[in-house]
């Protein structure tokens, strides 16, 4: 009996799926709630942190929503990359069984963290809504895009990060604290038309700061959305990654599972 | 029948390249448990890990139509906050085992291991004999045509080495097994023949006693009627190699 190639794919990914499910509900004692507790009370810290700080900054727009629109896909972003960053090196006993490999592991931790903050994104907006904030989406479809372009950039990125700490382990270190500065320049906790004018065009470099007004504009009706933004940016950045990611997997693969 | 079609396996070191095997052709004997045989660091388990599909040729091609294990009691591969019997779960689903396939086997693992709670237990927790034989009680759970071996034949006390060596040769009746060994005991107790691997070259000995011999005499004589596969296919002889 052999199995088909899809078949052997299906069966490595449903497992691998469980068994990252299983591991990070084993690792705490709340195991499943807090696997969405985590980054719920993550987000709900930081909303009421700065909900207090300053209160309406832009018109119309709730500022507890305005973060959470902001808050909810970054932290995606920043996890997916991070946990396809790690996935090698937590999973290297695993390479010893032949069907799986380094890419395995990469799809199931990005579908794993989608999952989780969907979900995160979706209990929040409803608890935001009972309490009686404005969390209706103007537009559901822009929305969905903007928030599978966070998801496939994460992914993208975390496979760059992969290759790159197999060759030089230390950029793991440089690579977290870079989150940082990211997470100040995209525009999440507040927003960027507020900013001088002149920084505006370095400011539009940042993917980042595409991907968030993008979020913003399709939540809220009357956003305005900063001059610069494109809706291809954050694509092109998606494909240049994935391309330098993949033709380096491609040649590292073989290295990754290796034993070290 | 496995077989090695101009195999090129190296390693990047911080003295240049290091090729283990440089264009290595060879054909295993199909139906026959074969020992691999040659001092460390002479490529055997490179060899093994190579044909398990553990480790990617540089070049060329393992070719084969059999089923090939993982290394036989491989206590590395289990994720140690989950429980044994996460572990065993997860390598059933990966190997495409059905709901009911799949209670068979952790009932088998879990009853072969003999490690009483702990089977429910996170693995972090064992002790390396448990782990072991959670391990070896894994490998013995699926039916594959080969099973590899790399010189973990004697874990656990002595009733388990015992049990496990009943269930290794029931496995036997049925299957094949690629040995890699130093204990030359087992490989003449196990093996039909001899693979032995020296200088990057695998010689076929189809008598194991003689296998040995050539292997702790350290001077290899070819055994009579066998080639050093790696100079060439026995159908196209090269002609050099006459004249030489």
């Amino acid at each position: 009996m052999t199995r088909s190639a899809w078949h052997i794919q299906k069966a490595v990914l449903f497992a691998l799926y469980l068994r990252e499910l299983k591991t990070r509900f084993g690792a705490h004692r709340f195991g499943a709630l807090w696997l969405v507790l985590e980054p719920m009370a993550h987000v709900m810290v930081m909303v009421t942190l700065f909900s207090f700080i300053r209160d309406r900054v832009v018109p119309g727009v709730d500022f507890a929503v305005f973060l959470l629109v902001g808050l909810v896909p970054f932290f995606m972003f920043k996890s997916i990359a991070i946990r396809i960053m790690e996935g090698v090196e937590g999973n290297r006993a695993l390479f010893s069984y032949r069907h799986i490999t380094p890419m395995d592991v990469f799809i199931t931790r990005a579908l794993l963290e989608v999952l989780l903050y969907a979900l995160v994104y979706a209990l929040l907006l409803v608890a935001m809504g009972m309490y009686g904030l404005d969390v209706r989406i103007a537009h559901p479809m822009d929305a969905l895009l903007a928030f599978a372009q966070m998801a496939l950039f994460g992914f993208a990125l975390g496979v760059v990060f992969s290759i790159l700490v197999s060759y030089l382990p230390a950029a793991k270190i440089v690579i977290r604290i870079m989150f940082i500065p990211l997470y100040l320049m995209s525009g999440i906790i507040f927003p960027v038309a507020r900013l001088p004018h002149d920084l505006l065009p370095w400011l539009l470099w940042n993917p980042l700061l595409h991907a968030t007004e993008l979020s913003r504009a399709a939540m809220f009706a009357a956003y305005p959305l900063v001059p610069g933004i494109d809706i291809s940016y954050v694509p092109l950045w998606t494909l240049c990654a994935l391309f330098a990611g993949l033709w380096f997997y491609r040649y590292r693969r073989f290295v990754l599972v290796a034993n070290p | 029948m496995i077989e090695l079609r101009a195999l090129t396996k190296s390693y990047a070191t911080t003295h240049g390249r290091h090729y283990v095997f440089r264009d290595l052709s060879f054909t295993f004997p199909a139906g026959a448990n074969i020992a691999l045989i040659g001092r460390n660091g002479a490529g055997k388990s490179t060899l093994l890990r190579l044909i398990g599909g553990i480790e990617t040729p540089d070049r060329g091609r393992v070719v084969t139509e059999r089923r090939i294990s993982w290394p036989v009691g491989l206590a590395g591969g289990f994720q140690g906050t989950l429980t044994g019997r996460d572990n065993v779960k997860f390598v059933c689903r990966v190997y495409g085992a059905d709901r009911h396939d799949m209670a068979d086997k952790v009932r088998f693992v879990e009853e072969f291991a003999e490690i009483g709670h702990y089977f429910d237990q996170p693995v972090k927790t064992y002790s390396s004999g448990m782990r072991s034989r959670l391990a070896f009680g894994l490998s013995m759970a699926f039916d594959f045509d080969y099973y590899l071996i790399d010189e973990v034949l004697s874990v656990g006390d002595a009733q388990f080495r015992q049990k496990s060596k009943m269930m290794l040769e029931e496995k036997l009746a049925r299957a094949n097994v690629i040995l890699v060994s130093h204990n030359m005991n087992d490989v003449s107790r196990l093996c039909d023949i001899a693979v032995l691997v020296q200088d990057g070259q695998a010689i076929l000995y189809p008598d194991v006693a003689e296998g040995i011999r050539a292997y702790q005499g350290g001077a290899v004589t070819l055994p009579e009627g066998a080639r050093a596969p790696a100079q060439g296919d026995g159908a196209n002889p090269r002609p050099r190699q006459s004249a030489a």
